[in-house]
């Protein structure tokens, strides 16, 4: 059987949106039943014989999440620490990736960097208890600087070398031109570095972004005060005492995703160009 | 000396704040475990721990569970590895194809990775629901199965739908990763080696495939270590069950230390963990080197 | 500059080195806020389901004692025991917690709890609670937790189902087995309901174990404490009987294969709806009434579970806990004699729930509960942290591993000695 050139694109473009197809259907299938479920009025949402669709859609779960419990609070807290600890470890990653990049001259800096993701080893399970209790020695249980320091720990090293990979591409001899001028480093970053470095950092952060939406361990130890809970560790709240209460539970999900995905949306490209450039060297 | 700290003083300017995040939250308590490991440390018995040299490693070694425990991480941890790399090479090629609707298709592949673990866990442990779950209805219905599966909570299938649902969960950052590289490859080699009589899979292979290297290798080791280390994911979909069959060793080290109160010996778990990772890391290098090599030659 | 690097990272180890000895604890959130004191509370009830009325009783008590402000914060039960455990641990507890029994004897031996046996001694409606519940809350001869509410098991059933049937109610393991038999042929999914997962499957299993004279741990000595089941054939073979249980009706489709996921919010809510016919649960049940109109509306409660030698049941007493490093006890010893108080019972532990014996008991439930309350047991006094977890597994290990019932009884004997063993109580 010989296929023309045409035919054969055309067989090959099926396939790919068929292919295609299905693995949106993998990706999207468990939120559009997530947001099927929260429509439904209770007495479906536990049927023995779940159908697809409700014949009588209602607000009634997603009212109960934003008005008559803690959500609102838990989102406010989750940006904040979000935030907070996706600037402060991309100040940290950037100057130590720096470092790394450009000065790994110096003696130790290799090993702490390699030390940096020997670090990624030990799982954070069992560092739960004595973190807590250097948190709570440093007077930081409860509070979001407890909270964006812990998560900046773990998110550093990861950013530190995708930022290096990126560093190593930019050449050297922008910087050296701008050492003849008379430059200082700290200048040269923020100057030259940084705005070269606009799409590396943007994906960076979306890692540290979308690590600390999702953190759950650490803030569970740490935090105590229901005022002071994360979406991650909050959403248990929704899980009631006698049942799981699955309708509300997902409407929670589905408030959840809806943020972060939007952002992703208008970032994603940046995500794509950023990680090129730190990954080809590889 | 003078002429050190000038030319170095920079360097360890700039990893300082980094330095001392790390020691402080990390190398602190990293010593912590490991030097309790060696302690017979039981909450329930108050006064000091005791000094028992190697018998923490001693019994945990010789409890059959620690095997099934390894042995469920190393299946937990390659077996989600090994999906999320075939998926997400999958659907990197495909939205790297000249298609329409690009945009969204790429969206919505991002969107698994976005899901916080827990909301990710508690929205499949609801579609696997044996009672009440989309899943066992749709696969009834289409005549795939006839009878609904307990899927989390038999032991045959509680270990593929964990991974399953870590695969969903973390392909997405291949994905990107993968798309992102694949966007570097200069379409004229393509259509060269097409000239030249190459079909499909040998241009994948010759041409595209080595260029993902790199990237395969950071994203290899680093979702080793993470999914080896994964608790949270497990703990909200089975918490270990049923009868140990997802219980990994990062479940294990949960449940002596806040389960049993045994913080020495689960100590020593993680120390066995980390000694674990080291191994499976010096092997992966080894195997590289050795490839790279036969490469050269 | 290495040296000054050195001498930084000395500080940072010792910084967290020095927070090993206690001597630096500090106090909690709790601290007085000017006008009162504020007590931290930890529990798991969810204001938004809250059915029996802890929060009205909250708000009632804080209208009697304007300076006292009342923290709630909530959990599930598994992670606020283990929030529980890292913050007492660490010197850093709530001022007070509701929690399970089980849980009782592992905080105690940690040295957390603050007793209460004077307090206790000095309360002069003592002898309105039953001696059976203070026994339940005594360990070492030391009162270590309140009473809360009490939760005994009792036998429930849909009426209808078994009317319909036209079987009879079953009293023993037998008859349930042949009761089951034919509910299933007459088309019941659940005949029986069991939970074998969550802090209930043990529960469950004791009483069984119970209603065939066993005990879990017995006392040798003073203090020393045994599982004898291996050192007597005829209790193993007995214990052997409890785990066949599990395994016919498993086999004999009295339990659906479903079950052996199932914890406590599956069998309830299944038989709140009516797709479990017959089942052993507790007085919460009534609180689906409102929201399972249809499906509770034939559901009657009465006798023990099915049982095989004696008849038994799990006299479930949940319970406060103060803690020995709060630094508000006496406000929070105040605020507990008020919801141990006939008020305070009145309002969030009514009925069948309340752990005093002066209070009303009409009704068909409270009756019900009332009758059996002599058959009721509670665990033995040992820390259950590792013998729960090893219960729990050993029903798993019948229903769904290939593991024998006599393999599965020695198995757990060993466990429940082994966890004895590793807090120092094991009987030599």
């Amino acid at each position: 059987m010989h296929l023309s050139r045409k035919t054969k694109k055309r067989l090959l473009s099926t396939v790919t949106y068929f292919f295609l197809l299905i693995a949106s259907i993998y990706s999207l299938f468990p939120i559009f039943w997530a947001f099927l479920t929260a429509i439904k009025p209770a007495d479906e949402v536990r049927s023995p014989t779940p159908t697809l669709f409700t014949a009588n859609p209602t607000l009634e779960n997603f009212r109960s999440v934003l008005f008559e419990t803690q959500f609102p609070r838990y989102f406010l807290n989750s940006v904040i620490v979000s935030v907070g600890s996706v600037l402060l470890s991309i100040f940290i990653g950037v100057l130590a990736a720096y470092a790394l990049s450009r000065l790994s001259k110096s003696p130790g800096v290799k090993t702490l960097g390699v030390g940096m993701l020997l670090a990624q080893m030990v799982p954070v399970v069992l560092l739960m208890i004595p973190l807590y209790r250097i948190m709570m020695n440093l007077g930081l249980l409860d509070s979001y600087t407890g909270l964006i320091i812990s998560y900046t720990v773990f998110a550093v090293p990861i950013i530190t070398w995708m930022l290096k990979g990126f560093f190593d591409t930019i050449p050297i001899e922008i910087e050296e031109s701008a050492m003849l001028d008379g430059c200082n480093k700290f200048y040269l970053i923020v100057r030259i570095m940084l705005p070269l470095s606009v799409p590396a950092i943007v994906s960076a952060g979306i890692y540290a972004l979308v690590h600390a939406w999702s953190e759950f361990v650490l803030t569970f130890t740490f935090v105590s005060d229901d005022s002071m809970r994360t979406l991650s560790t909050g959403v248990f709240n929704f899980m009631g005492l006698w049942i799981v209460d699955w309708g509300r539970l997902m409407a929670a999900a589905i408030l959840i995703i809806i943020p972060i995905a939007i952002v992703f949306t208008f970032i994603q490209k940046y995500l794509v160009s950023g990680l090129t450039a730190g990954s080809t060297k590889g | 000396m003078i002429s050190f700290l000038k030319k170095h003083t920079i360097a360890y300017v700039f990893m300082l704040p980094a330095v001392v995040f790390l020691i402080l939250l990390l190398l602190v308590p990293i010593i912590n475990v490991f030097i309790k490991s060696f302690y017979e440390s039981n909450l329930l018995i108050v006064g000091d721990d005791l000094f028992i040299g190697l018998q923490n490693f001693i019994n945990v070694m010789q409890d059959p569970l620690f095997w099934t425990n390894v042995k469920n991480s190393i299946v937990y941890t390659f077996g989600s590895v090994g999906g999320e790399y075939v998926v997400g090479l999958g659907t990197a090629i495909l939205l790297n194809q000249n298609i329409k609707g690009r945009a969204f298709f790429r969206g919505a592949m991002i969107i698994p990775w976005v899901v916080p673990i827990v909301v990710a866990g508690m929205t499949w442990r609801w579609m696997l629901n044996p009672d009440y779950g989309i899943i066992n209805v749709l696969l009834m219905n289409i005549g795939i199965l006839d009878q609904s599966i307990n899927w989390l909570g038999s032991e045959t299938t509680a270990m593929f739908s964990v991974i399953w649902v870590n695969v969903w969960r973390s392909f997405p950052f291949y994905t990107i990763s993968f798309l992102a590289v694949l966007q570097t490859i200069n379409k004229n080699e393509l259509e060269a080696a097409e000239i030249d009589g190459a079909n499909m899979f040998q241009k994948f292979w010759n041409i595209t495939f080595p260029k993902l290297k790199g990237i395969s290798i950071i994203l290899i080791v680093l979702h080793l270590i993470w999914t080896f280390n994964n608790f949270d994911f497990i703990w909200i979909l089975t918490e270990g069950g049923p009868l140990n069959a997802t219980e990994t060793l990062a479940i294990a080290t949960y449940k002596e230390a806040f389960m049993k109160y045994h913080y020495g010996t689960a100590s020593a778990i993680s120390v066995l963990m980390v000694v674990i990772l080291i191994g499976m890391m010096a092997l992966y290098f080894w195997l590289q080197n050795k490839q790279e090599a036969k490469g050269d030659n | 500059m290495k040296k000054y690097l050195l001498l930084l990272l000395i500080i940072f180890i010792s910084v967290g080195c020095s927070s090993n000895d206690s001597s630096s604890s500090e106090s909690n959130g709790s601290s007085d806020n000017g006008d009162g004191t504020t007590l931290e509370v930890w529990w798991n009830v969810d204001q938004g389901e809250d059915r029996s009325g802890y929060y009205d009783a909250i708000e009632k008590y804080q209208e009697l004692n304007q300076e006292v402000n009342i923290n709630v914060q909530v959990l599930p039960y598994e992670q606020l025991k283990q929030k529980l455990t890292t913050s007492s641990a660490n010197g850093n507890p709530p001022d007070i917690a509701q929690g399970l029994a089980e849980w009782m004897a592992d905080l105690n031996s940690m040295g957390t709890l603050h007793h209460l046996t004077d307090f206790v001694n000095e309360w002069d409606e003592k002898d309105s609670v039953p001696q059976a519940v203070w026994d339940s809350v005594t360990m070492n001869e030391e009162i270590v937790a309140f009473p809360s509410y009490i939760g005994t098991r009792a036998r429930m059933y849909h009426e209808d189902i078994i009317n319909e049937a036209d079987v009879a109610l079953p009293e023993t393991w037998e008859d349930l087995l042949t009761v089951g038999k034919e509910l299933k042929e007459a088309g019941i999914e659940n005949p029986f309901g069991i939970s074998a997962t969550s802090a209930r499957a043990p529960q469950e299993l004791a009483v069984y174990m119970w209603s065939n004279n066993l005990e879990i741990a017995e006392e040798i000595s003073d203090g020393a404490y045994q599982n004898t089941w291996q050192e007597d054939e005829s209790q193993l073979e007995r214990a052997t009987e409890v785990f066949q249980f599990y395994k016919d009706m498993l086999e004999q489709g009295i339990i659906s294969q479903n079950q052996t996921s199932w914890g406590y919010q599956e069998l309830d809510q299944n038989f709140a709806q009516g797709r479990v016919a017959i089942t052993q649960n507790g007085p919460w049940i009534q609180g689906y009434e409102e929201e399972q109109p249809e499906g509770m509306e034939d559901v009657r409660v009465d006798g023990v579970p099915p049982y095989n030698e004696t008849p038994a049941t799990f006299l479930e007493v949940a319970q406060w806990y103060v803690f020995e490093d709060s630094d508000q006890k006496e406000a929070a010893l105040e605020f507990l004699k008020w919801m141990g108080s006939k008020e305070g019972q009145s309002i969030y532990a009514k009925g069948n729930r309340t752990i005093r014996n002066d209070m009303d008991s009409e009704g068909e439930w409270n009756v019900a509960f009332t009758e059996i309350a002599e058959h009721g047991r509670s665990w033995p006094a040992v820390p259950m942290g590792g013998i729960i977890d090893a219960m729990t597994e050993s029903i798993q290990k019948v229903l769904l591993g290939d593991t024998t019932p006599e393999e599965t009884a020695i198995w757990l004997s060993d466990q429940i000695n082994q966890s004895l063993e590793e807090n120092n109580l094991l009987s030599e």
